[in-house]
């Protein structure tokens, strides 16, 4: 999205002191909120920046690909020192309420310039850390509920990797998803495992990195946001999203798409919790077998020429189960060296109880039976076994 | 970014402690050839200018600015002269002003309970308003790295007596340390057993995680890269030393430089200690660059191939700085902390495959916590550090158990401490140990619920969670 006067959905013109629309302008400082005078006027993306630590943040702001035509708003980027020690219990506790009032002011500055035309809020962040899961998922997402209460509010998650990455990953995330089904409308649960797959067997990308499997959320992200991902069911917000076709930027030019080719894999992906069209167990033919996916309704994005076409194929997405809506990509066209068809199907699926059932599972055991392992790091920082975990019945332990 | 405090204590920690400052400037040199005083460098340096008598700190600001000076954020601390004497005109001792000096004149003698008792109390106050002072000087005060032998008197007395000032000074910044444990074979130091047990006791109590080294350990790599010390007799200290520093600048690498998956210190603590009894972290880097290019793989072998080589070698009973084989006992959990270009498929690769080779305890099959930090050390390429915490270590404390008992049911050398201590300190000490060994072997030993199936438990959760789902569909 180099061009933010084409989306206005996600980008606002603003007076911004020391904002500036060229690459070749002064970096901005390391730390703090100290500015260069001379206020220009720019576009700013919606959005706050938040940390507990400077590193990331930082970096992001000194970020100058050549061609960009908007910049972050030097108001909206909040930071710490201290991180949070992959700690959810710190993140909560100890950075909440803080950061919250130091945020607070940016969040009603974007909610005005959004005017009457203000919707809601998407809060990004994984499950691992401390920082996304406590501090944004958990305490901030709640004050936005209780200062918004009328407001949509959707979490785009990132599930960590099953394997080797955050030991208390599982306990942070079921912390957070228990207060998630409290405060959220629509939880987008996107898989690092599912990302890393679709970069290396589809995307042939030899060594992912964060930045590749980045890039495919950014992309998902600017499709799927401008429609209504709520799911029908009070109590169990939790959706996630499957897409094609996935081609190298390279091969896009030598391939020629048609929509069942795209959307009969997408509905099989669908189905069987697939996150490639590679290696799909096709013998999984429909609602009854035991092996498939329970949906409760389901939103199908289309987005290219001959949606006509589009919307006959996207009907089959029916057997999925629950209601299916099939809509158009409004924001967004292909770009060149995009494939000229693409579709995306969002919303509950049981496929979401296994990873859900394993992270559940894995912290429930490590609870019962026998001492509370981990326990004295989070009461480290104000939460005790029972009141940060007893929220958390409802998945299992 | 938060900084860091270094407290080096004794003979030893002030020998490592050098090492790792020299270490530290050309890690930051290499990386900051501009010489600007940046968050990254404010971790462990202060920026000082100097006008005449005239000092100030000048702050990190928007991290343009020059470095004028730079001070140590740290302590050195001796109860005998020479040591620190002896770095005298060095650029070392530039980086330390009299006010983050403390020695006196005539040593511990080995005896734990003098540098424990006797100078913990004569310099209490004193050493209580050096650390305050240090503190003061940061904003962030996250850290705070200790650095002594467990073997002699000073480091090991003095040093967890520092220990306890720090934990009541500054109670909520973690408190790491670096220990050297006395070999089994040829320890230059009769009492060192006693000092070991006395002092683990104290650590037990006010460290936040403990990283154990053996300089038999240190000295067999160092053989094996074929570094030895010019005397035949002594320890090659210099390049053991070396390793231990380069131990703590990785540790503190990802705190220090950006990277995709950063680590920062207190990760370490959160992940890598699920009770507070078991913090004993075993380490283990590869390469190990012991002198130039020593030990690293050529450039012109493929990255991916170094890399999974450099997995491979952490991993080997040899690597490891104390000398134990993890393989053969329980991992409670394991930090990978990688540097240089490495990617996060890097890390699946290697971790799905090392995985296979190793035991987990039964409730963190999954016990891995990893980072990526894009900066190299000063010598290599890339480089990795694993810290674990793996109930072998039970049977390196068991060994220092049996040889304090050795002296213990003797009687040997006893007076020399109870001139200074109780009798009961021993005891204390000795049940400290053993409870500690005992946790180990516990975990160790625990085979985990054999009535729930690991597929009983998902099936069960899944059952609850299609509930929801399918319930939810009702409403529709
Ligand atoms: N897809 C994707 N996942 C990421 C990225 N960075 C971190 N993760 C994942 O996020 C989890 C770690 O959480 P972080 O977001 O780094 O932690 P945090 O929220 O900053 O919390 P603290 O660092 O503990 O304060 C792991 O599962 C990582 O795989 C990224 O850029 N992209
Ligand atoms: N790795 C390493 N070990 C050392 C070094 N210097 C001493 N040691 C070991 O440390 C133990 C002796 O402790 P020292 O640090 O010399 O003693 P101290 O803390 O100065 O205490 P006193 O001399 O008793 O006042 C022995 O086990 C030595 O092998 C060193 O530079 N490097
Ligand atoms: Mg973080
Ligand atoms: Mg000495």
């Amino acid at each position: 999205m180099n061009d933010p006067s084409k989306h206005p959905t996600f980008f606002t013109k603003v007076p911004v002191k020391g904002a500036a629309t060229s690459a070749d302008d002064p970096v901005p400082p390391k730390t703090g909120n100290a500015l260069p005078p001379q206020p220009t006027a720019a576009y700013v993306p919606r959005c706050v920046l938040l940390d507990t630590e400077a590193k990331v943040v930082s970096s992001i702001l000194r970020e100058r690909p050549p061609g960009r035509k908007w910049r972050y708003h030097p108001k909206c980027v909040h930071w710490r020192s201290a991180g949070a020690a992959n700690n959810w219990a710190y993140g909560y506790h100890r950075h909440g309420a803080t950061m919250m009032a130091t945020i607070e002011k940016s969040v009603q500055f974007q909610v005005d310039q959004c005017g009457a035309a203000f919707g809601g809020f998407v809060v990004l962040h994984s499950l691992a850390g401390g920082t996304g899961s406590g501090l944004a998922g958990s305490y901030i997402t709640e004050q936005l509920r209780a200062t918004y209460p009328a407001a949509t509010i959707i979490n785009q998650v990132i599930w960590p990797f099953a394997q080797g990455e955050v030991i208390v990953q599982n306990y942070n995330l079921v912390l957070t998803l228990a207060k998630l089904t409290q405060t959220s409308n629509a939880v987008l649960v996107l898989f690092n495992d599912h990302l890393h797959r679709i970069c290396q067997s589809r995307l042939a990308i030899a060594s992912p990195s964060f930045a590749d499997l980045n890039r495919i959320v950014a992309h998902l992200l600017a499709r799927l946001l401008p429609h209504n991902l709520v799911p029908p069911a009070a109590g169990f917000p939790l959706i996630t999203a499957y897409y094609g076709p996935q081609i190298p930027a390279a091969a896009v030019p030598f391939t020629t798409l048609t929509w069942s080719g795209v959307l009969n894999p997408l509905m099989q992906m669908a189905r069987t919790h697939t996150p490639t069209d590679e290696g799909l167990p096709w013998d999984v033919r429909d609602a009854a077998d035991p092996r498939a996916c329970v949906w409760n309704g389901a939103t199908v994005v289309l987005c290219g020429r001959g949606r006509g076409d589009a919307a006959d194929g996207a009907r089959a997405f029916r057997g999925l189960g629950g209601k299916v809506r099939v809509v158009g990509a409004r924001e967004v066209e292909s770009a060149a060296g995009e494939p000229d068809k693409w579709a995306a199907v969002v919303g509950p699926t049981s496929a979401l109880a296994a990873p859900l059932a394993r992270g559940a599972c894995k912290t429930a055991r490590a609870h019962v039976p026998g001492p509370a392992r981990f326990r004295h790091q989070y009461a480290r920082f104000g939460a005790a076994r029972t009141d940060a975990f007893a929220g958390s019945d409802w998945c299992c332990c | 970014m938060p900084q860091s405090l270094v407290i080096q204590v004794g003979q030893c920690g002030n020998q490592i402690g050098s090492r790792f400052w020299e270490q530290a400037l050309a890690e930051h040199s290499q990386t900051n050839r501009k010489a600007i005083y940046d968050e990254s460098m404010a971790t462990f340096f202060q920026n000082i200018e100097r006008r005449g008598k005239r000092r100030a700190a000048v702050p990190v600001g928007d991290g343009t600015g020059q470095i004028k000076g730079l001070e140590a954020r740290g302590l050195m601390i001796d109860m005998e002269e020479g040591v620190i004497n002896a770095m005298d005109g060095s650029p070392l001792r530039e980086l330390f002003t009299p006010d983050q000096i403390l020695t006196a004149t005539s040593g511990s003698g080995n005896n734990w309970a003098v540098g424990h008792h006797h100078y913990g109390v004569q310099y209490g106050d004193h050493l209580r308003d050096m650390i305050r002072k240090q503190a003061e000087a940061c904003d962030a005060l996250q850290s705070v790295f200790l650095i002594h032998s467990l073997g002699g008197g000073t480091g090991s007395g003095l040093g967890t007596r520092i220990a306890a000032f720090l934990a009541d000074e500054l109670p909520d910044v973690y408190r790491f340390a670096t220990v050297v444990a006395p070999s089994p074979q040829h320890d230059d130091v009769v009492t060192s057993p006693y000092n070991a047990v006395l002092a683990l006791r104290h650590l037990a109590e006010h460290a936040d995680a403990v990283v154990p080294v053996e300089n038999q350990a240190l000295m067999d790599i160092c053989a094996h890269a074929g570094v030895t010390d010019p005397k035949a007799d002594t320890k090659p200290f210099g390049a053991m030393n070396q390793i231990v520093a380069q131990l703590m600048l990785n540790m503190t690498a990802s705190m220090r430089f950006p990277g995709s998956l950063n680590v920062d210190i207190n990760e370490i603590t959160m992940n890598l200690v699920p009770f507070p009894a078991l913090k004993y972290l075993l380490a283990s880097m590869s390469p190990v660059a012991v002198r130039p290019a020593a030990g690293a793989p050529a450039a012109s072998v493929r990255v991916d191939r170094r890399v999974d080589q450099m997995f491979t070698e952490a991993f080997q009973p040899e690597a490891q700085l104390i000398k134990c084989n993890p393989r053969t006992s329980v991992y409670v959990a394991c930090a990978a902390m990688a540097r240089g270009a490495l990617q996060v498929s890097d890390l699946r690769r290697n971790i799905d495959r090392i995985q296979k080779q190793l035991q987990f305890v039964w409730w963190n099959q999954e016990g891995w916590k990893t980072g990526l930090c894009h900066v190299p050390p000063a010598t290599t390429t890339e480089s990795l550090l694993t810290l674990s915490n793996n109930t072998c270590i039970a049977q390196s404390f068991a060994g220092i158990k049996t040889r304090f008992m050795k002296l213990y049911t003797r009687k040997a050398n006893m007076h020399h401490y109870t001139e200074y201590m109780e009798k009961a300190e021993f005891t204390d000490a000795l049940a400290s140990l053993n409870s500690v060994i005992a946790e180990y072997r516990q975990v160790e030993r625990d085979p985990g619920p054999q009535d729930v199936e690991d597929d009983d438990w998902e099936a069960w959760a899944r059952a609850q969670v299609r509930g929801r789902v399918g319930s939810g569909m009702n409403g529709v």
